[in-house]
């Protein structure tokens, strides 16, 4: 048998059918998982963006200056002797102070 | 026996086959227009109509998710059926053990079909690997020559040919007591 002679073999077959109520599951599971996964989307969309205020605001307290924490390190630097290692050494030594957040009022805060 | 193939053939979305792509489709329409030959697909490489079933309805969970990323995406048969595929051999690699399906995967569809020629292809095509079997769906029943073949699957044609001249000499070798009795 040649391969003509058997594809004609075999395209005296076909393929069973699907089960008739196929379509209609493969539809609804598509539409109630596609919507489970949009609210799982939503949920973690939610979280990376209070996971990014979170990030914005840390790092935005690094930055600003505490005067009364700036001249506890000049004062520290004094008495150890003045320069640049003292510096060093008093800024080490002297805590820094997290400003004191209102969450309500830092959720108004434009980006 | 081997009925699995390595990652390195589940490939992105196909050009399209016969068919065309649907733009402004809903899951209904593409199903009403795909779902058959899907499943037809679907059944012919798992050998296993409930495991075809999984597929061809977890291939439209995906299929739903993608339009709503992309509402305006253009769906070809070529597009779910690569799903598809990717879905039948995901489900080949976790190498899901199923009971023995006893409902044939073929059907009689000429006056000169018998039973029992239907039974033996049946059974000679459950036991190729599903690499072959893919192939002769594609050559036998969507028509696409070796080349269509390599092309959509990132194979060369060599590969492609192959597969099929091993599923149809096993094929030929199932029929051939058959035949010297007919």
């Amino acid at each position: 048998m040649n391969d003509e002679e058997l594809e004609a073999t075999l395209r005296r077959y076909r393929l069973v059918d699907p089960p008739a109520d196929l379509g209609d599951s493969a539809i609804a599971a598509a539409e109630a998982r596609t919507r489970s996964y949009g609210h799982g989307w939503g949920a973690a969309a939610a979280a990376a963006v209070l996971a990014l205020w979170f990030a914005a605001h840390a790092a935005s307290w690094e930055p600003q200056g505490d005067p009364a924490r700036d001249a506890e390190v000049a004062f520290v630097a004094d008495i150890l002797g003045g320069g640049e290692d003292a510096l060093r050494y008093a800024e080490l030594a002297v805590p820094r102070r997290e400003p004191d957040v209102d969450l309500a009022t830092r959720v108004e805060e434009p980006w | 026996m081997r009925d699995v193939l390595s990652a390195d053939v589940l490939v992105g979305p196909l050009p399209e086959w016969s068919g065309a792509a649907l733009t402004n489709h809903t899951l209904a329409e593409l199903y009403d227009e795909y779902g058959q030959r899907l499943y037809r697909y679907a059944v012919l490489l798992l050998a296993n109509r409930a495991a075809a079933e999984d597929a061809v309805q977890e291939a439209f969970v995906q299929l739903a998710r993608a339009m709503q990323k992309r509402p305006d995406v253009v769906v070809s048969f070529g597009y779910v059926a690569t799903i598809v595929r990717n879905e039948c051999y995901t489900a080949l690699r976790k190498r899901r053990r199923r009971a023995e399906d006893p409902e044939p995967l073929i059907e009689r569809e000429s006056p000169n079909a018998t039973e029992e020629e239907r039974m033996i292809l049946d059974a000679a095509l459950r036991a190729l690997p599903a690499e072959q079997r893919e192939v002769v769906y594609l050559k036998v029943f969507e028509g696409l020559t070796f080349q269509e073949i390599a092309d959509r699957f990132g194979i060369s044609i060599n590969t492609a040919g192959s597969r099929y001249r091993y599923a149809a000499d096993a094929l030929r070798r199932a029929l051939s007591p058959t035949r010297s009795r007919l």
